[in-house]
């Protein structure tokens, strides 16, 4: 069951990489796979040509990737996780073995025509205007307002409301301050550039204010969820997808307006940056103080791996790519993880890896056998795996309860103790935790 | 107007950037009262430091050809005809000249030459 929501929840993701990057071989501000090409190049034979196997290559690797997906879905049994970030990772990396190759060829056939630029040189135009902030700061406030409005009714999951109201403060603080206000110079054609600029604004400032609403929206469904599931479950589901296809559609349609603006531009001077751009993909500048950057295609923004903060960066994101398969296998370990629980006169005590809790005997007031899980159990910290069940949960049925159990072995022994407390514990063998429930019940005299 | 900045080039940002803006001016290309990109903004858009561009337009108000102003940035100044050319300027001139005569060229082909520069409003 968890591979099939594991491998489904992100079969997608070979199609979307595929999409954008195919995408990247058409024509914008001059810029083909990372590369600025003259205008006569889109006409050229050989880069038609190498476009044209980058597709092809884009296209079979997506359909490897999904098929491996499907496969591992149906036929991975055990160490699914690990298997899992294996397959994200692949599905990362993979894409852009023939993005650089492609970027590789065309900055060769490149040099080889003669359409190379001065290396080391920076344009501005005086006349193009710089973007004033096109959305109002206040209105990222409602979000921020309608995130905590959950806490009228639920004050034990608080500090989730909280979260999603920092999440509201920080896609504004993003809004504002991750975007380099740089006009999007192509060429001579200063009302080009305004206009690029402009729509580039509109549009990063757009997707920050509606993510701030659905992350509003997403804090309402976890508060309704608590009180009347599944219905807000579902409606999480629904906007975590509708983000997705927003983000997507936004993404695309900046490199629309990029692509049709810039269509005549190329056949005399224009602007060409590929020195600083390694593979067309990564920003290496020494000469530029900043550490923000705006790529170059799209709506997105980089950072400059020639500066300190960016080589950070760099790094940090190369050890979580690299720590991804030791992730999954660390996962795959607590999962599989012996349940160990002894019952004595005094206490009771249940570990599990580096988990460890003990309720004494004396504590205890009341005491049941359980053939079910609790109502709507969901984790405030702690793991959710499909073994293994430990840490800080909240059920409708008790608010705050502390679970270490095995969720598909069943019964379940459920502790109250006289401070108000619960308890949810279960080894991975049903005869042990009757045998221990026997126990418990001879030593607690109930 | 473009302005190109060589990172490779001997000649330091600020000089870039005070010469283009100069040669703009003297080509008509910057207009009287036109406004120029702030400080922050030409440092932001061409990744050059903020007190290198501020030496420039420093240099550019005190030589005249700016005024800056608070609000509205740096603004193109609108220059009376008085005839006067400044000592530094007439020591480049100087300087130029002597280059000429070094490479070979006579008066004649000095005037033919900054006859033509003028007309065409470029400099090389």
């Amino acid at each position: 069951m968890m591979n099939m929501i594991l491998f489904g929840s992100m079969i997608w993701i070979p199609v979307l990489i595929a999409y954008m990057l195919i995408n990247e071989a058409k024509f914008k501000k001059n810029i083909v796979i990372g590369v600025t090409l003259p205008k006569e190049a889109r006409e050229d034979e050989k880069v038609l040509s190498i476009l044209d196997t980058f597709k092809k290559q884009e296209i079979l690797i997506c359909v490897i990737l999904m098929a491996l997906g499907v496969l591992c879905m149906i036929f991975v049994k055990k160490f699914s996780m690990t298997v899992f970030t294996i397959w994200i990772l692949m599905c990362i990396v993979a894409p852009y073995i023939p993005y650089i190759l492609t970027n590789i060829r065309l900055k060769e056939y490149k040099e080889e025509k003669g359409w190379g630029a001065q290396k080391r040189t920076v344009y501005t135009d005086t006349a193009a205007q710089r973007q004033p902030e096109p959305l109002n700061s206040w209105l990222f406030f409602p979000p921020v307002l309608i995130s905590l409005i959950p806490l009228v009714w639920d004050h034990q999951t608080w500090f989730l409301y909280v979260l999603f109201a920092v999440l509201c403060v920080l896609f504004w603080l993003s809004c504002r301050w991750l975007y380099r206000n740089k006009p999007e110079m192509v060429d001579e054609n200063t009302d080009v550039t305004n206009t690029l600029s402009r729509m580039r604004r509109y549009n990063w400032s757009k997707m920050w204010l509606v993510c701030s609403w659905l992350m509003a929206m997403m804090a309402l469904c976890a508060g309704i969820d608590f009180r009347w599931s599944p219905w807000g479950m579902v409606t999480a589901l629904v906007l975590t997808v509708f983000l997705t296809v927003y983000a997507i559609r936004i993404e695309m349609k900046t490199r629309a307006v990029q692509e049709k603006l810039t269509k005549n531009s190329g056949a005399d001077w224009y602007v060409d940056e590929d020195d600083r751009w390694l593979y067309g993909l990564l920003y290496y500048n020494p000469d530029d103080s900043r550490v923000i950057i705006n790529n170059r295609v799209g709506l997105n923004t980089t950072i400059n791996i020639a500066r300190p903060a960016g080589k950070i960066f760099i790094g940090l994101t190369a050890l979580v790519l690299a720590a991804l398969p030791f992730l999954g296998i660390f996962f795959d370990s607590i999962d599989t993880k012996p349940i160990d629980m002894t019952v004595s006169e005094e206490t009771v005590e249940i570990r599990s890896g580096l988990s460890d809790y003990k309720v004494s005997i004396a504590e205890i007031d009341s005491l049941e056998l359980r053939e079910d899980l609790l109502t709507n159990l969901s984790r405030r910290s702690g793991t959710g795996m499909e073994h293994t069940l430990k840490g800080h949960f909240t059920s409708k049925e008790t608010g705050n309860v502390t679970v270490l159990v095995d969720p598909t072995v069943e019964p379940y022994i459920f502790i109250q103790t006289k401070d108000g407390k619960y308890w949810f514990f279960g080894t991975r063998d049903s005869e042990t935790t009757e045998q221990l429930y026997d126990q418990l019940k001879q030593y607690t005299g109930q | 107007m473009i302005l190109k900045f060589d990172f490779e080039s001997n000649e330091p940002l600020y000089m870039q950037i005070r010469n283009q803006i100069v040669v703009g001016i003297g080509e008509g290309k910057l207009k009287p009262g036109e406004k120029l990109p702030t400080i922050r903004a030409l440092a932001e858009e061409s990744g050059i430091n903020m007190m290198t561009v501020s030496k420039a337009y420093q240099m550019l108000k005190q030589e005249g050809f700016i005024v800056t102003d608070r609000r509205s940035g740096a603004i193109v100044k609108k220059r009376e005809n008085t005839a006067r050319v400044s000592d530094t300027t007439l020591k480049a001139l100087r300087i130029s000249f002597s280059e000429l005569r070094a490479a070979g060229l006579n008066k004649q082909e000095i005037i033919d030459l900054c006859d033509k520069i003028y007309e065409e409003g470029e400099v090389k």
